[in-house]
């Protein structure tokens, strides 16, 4: 039975850090690689959901583990979109590569 | 067949049916009393005082094109009106309409109610995008702006009522206004949840997201026959489920003087308190003029969430010292 | 929750949905869909949640993740991307297979570690009590100062992501 399992959990977690590993190299907009460090938090609060429910003794640690990373995620979420909107105003762009001041 | 499924088999229909229902019910209640209001005699041709109409307009509803707009994203823009009709449905298993009138009864029921609100956020948010059309756009960040900021009054003054209770499950709300219904200690959670619950589904004075005169229609321009009656049976579904949450919570529920109608009485108190309300939502829209974007912006803002912080700030004050 | 083969079904149909909800948002040169494959992802992670005995936690998955934070990312989308830019970012095949090699490493590197672990259990693990109550307790009793230094960190965003676009008129923000 798979859903009984704690390594599905776990799989699928580091499943979802992969890719989100992966999309912030692939995505060449800052919006993109938001989108990559949301999939990483959401699989890091699956990790920990999960050693909630097999390993843990009381199984309220690790939800309200999870609860503050969701807490986290979004205030960084609201200060990311808040930088590039900024950024987008100075620069009139979003490309990554292209915002730069220092030179060489 | 396990009873288990069977039993999701019929509930489901039940919901389905009872949603297509209710807006049946509630667009003639709804287009009768706006005549009587405006003074004017309303629906009369189609069937005795025009009760068949709703039934002939979703025939013919039926029958039109969908039309895909040209430069759209087909797959996003069909998946739009079901994106839309699964979370307004869905509130229904967990609403009590009696005692034992139950389909799920869950320990979190409320969150489930509220997550489903914000979800309907995000289908409107692909309806407009995949509308290709520049009014569609605007619609949709207005109707977007005004669900998100008035998301928040709303569950703030319903955590008023969750600090008396303390627990989330909607029978036990009911269980635990024995003696008297909530609305007597908590008027101004009432208002401010009733106020934001017109804003929440785009319902006058707060319908600028779907103002003929200005926008065309919003969101929902580009859709014909069928996406359109999706779009509509969502916002009557969603009309009712803010209603039957303002019953459950301050009014009581299904509770009410015994009828001689045995385990029945229950849903007969809770249809006529949440037909009340409702029948109080169509009159605040021809009360009321509508508000502009950025007055409705600094109504929420400004008054709204700080009266409901204060609100609930008195209530835990007197929950926990009284 | 009692484990049936009908319960089996719908958690493959929810790791379904976070696998090809990943996929879709790292490999999407469109914003926009990228956007609505993360929010699939983000709701079969809540599915899996209901899985781990916490409906709690898979709806303020829902409440918070889907309803506020893939909002803010479309909002950000849709203000700071002109139409022509949201076009043109597309994925370089040069970046793609060291990126697909690095990617790839991680995962295999960190499910050999998995695989081979030996988990100890705690004792009296996997029957604790589930219950809200028990979880609020817990949270102001016992983690009350990480509770309150949580509000202080949101509210102290909220007030920085106001500030950082404020441009100093009365009226508020511009473009």
């Amino acid at each position: 039975m798979i859903s009984g399992n704690l390594h599905t959990y776990l799989i699928v977690a580091v499943f979802l850090l992969g890719l989100g590993l992966y999309g912030m190299m692939q995505h060449r907009s800052l919006i993109g690689m938001l989108i990559s460090i949301e999939l990483i938090l959401n699989g890091a609060g699956l990790n920990f959901m999960a050693f909630n429910r097999f390993l843990a003794p009381d199984p309220t640690t690790g939800q309200i583990f999870t609860l503050f990373i969701m807490g986290l995620a979004a205030a960084e979420a609201a200060i990311a979109v808040s930088l590039i909107f900024a950024v987008y105003r100075k620069y009139k762009t979003s490309d990554p590569e292209q915002i730069s001041d220092l030179r060489g | 067949m396990p009873p288990e499924l069977l039993r999701m088999i019929i509930a489901a229909v039940l919901v389905v049916s009872f949603v297509f229902l209710n807006a049946m019910v509630l667009g003639y209640m709804e287009r009768k009393v706006s005549a009587h209001i405006q003074r004017r005699p309303g629906l009369m041709e189609v069937g005795p005082h025009g009760v068949l109409q709703l039934i002939i307009d979703g025939l013919k509803l039926i029958g039109k094109q969908l039309v895909v707009p040209e430069g759209s994203n087909k797959f996003l823009f069909r998946l739009a009106p079901l994106l839309s009709f699964a979370p307004c449905v869905l509130p229904f298993v967990v609403i009590p309409f009696s005692r034992k009138l139950q389909i799920v009864s869950m320990d979190v029921s409320l969150i489930f109610i509220l997550a489903m609100t914000s979800i309907n956020v995000v289908a409107i948010l692909v309806a407009g995008w995949a509308s290709n059309n520049k009014y569609s756009l605007f619609g949709t960040f207005r109707s977007v702006a005004q669900a998100v900021s008035y998301e928040i009054p709303m569950l703030l003054s319903l955590l008023s009522i969750i600090l008396m209770t303390s627990t989330f499950s909607l029978q036990g709300i009911i269980a635990a206004q024995k003696y008297y219904w909530f609305i007597l200690v908590q008027p101004l959670a009432f208002i401010i949840y009733f106020i934001s619950g017109l804003a929440e589904t785009n319902r006058a004075p707060f319908d600028l997201p779907e103002a003929e005169s200005e926008l065309t229609a919003g969101f929902h321009t580009e859709y014909s026959g069928m996406g359109f009656s999706f779009f509509f049976l969502a916002e009557y579904a969603n009309m009712f489920t803010v209603c039957s949450i303002a019953t459950i919570l301050f009014l009581g529920g299904w509770k009410g003087i015994p009828l001689p109608l045995g385990d029945f009485t229950g849903i007969v108190w809770f249809m006529l308190k949440v037909y009340g309300l409702l029948f109080v939502m169509i009159w605040a829209r021809w009360t009321y003029p509508r508000v502009r974007f950025d007055q409705l912006m600094s109504f929420c803002w400004k008054y709204l969430i700080p009266f409901a912080l204060a609100n609930l700030l008195i209530t835990a004050v007197v929950v926990k010292l009284i | 929750m009692a484990y049936g083969t009908f319960t089996e079904v719908f958690f493959y149909l929810f790791v379904t949905l976070i696998i090809f909800g990943a996929l879709v948002a790292v490999s999407s040169p469109i914003l926009m869909k990228a956007v609505m494959g993360l929010a699939m992802a983000m709701f079969g992670v809540a599915g899996l949640y209901l899985y781990l005995n916490s409906p709690f936690l898979a709806l303020m998955q829902i409440l918070i993740y889907v309803g506020a934070v893939c909002i803010m990312i479309v909002f950000g989308i849709m203000v700071g991307y002109t139409p022509k830019e949201l076009a043109a970012y597309a994925v370089g095949p040069k970046n793609t297979v060291l990126a697909l090699i690095a990617s790839l490493l991680t995962i295999g590197v960190l499910q050999f570690g998995i695989l081979k672990t030996v988990w100890v259990q705690a004792s009296g693990a996997g029957a604790g009590d589930y219950s809200l109550a028990h979880l609020g307790e817990t949270l102001m009793v016992r983690y009350g100062l990480a509770f309150e230094l949580i509000s202080v960190v949101l509210l102290i965003a909220i007030v920085g992501a106001v500030a950082i676009t404020w441009n100093g008129k009365r009226g508020g923000l511009s473009k």
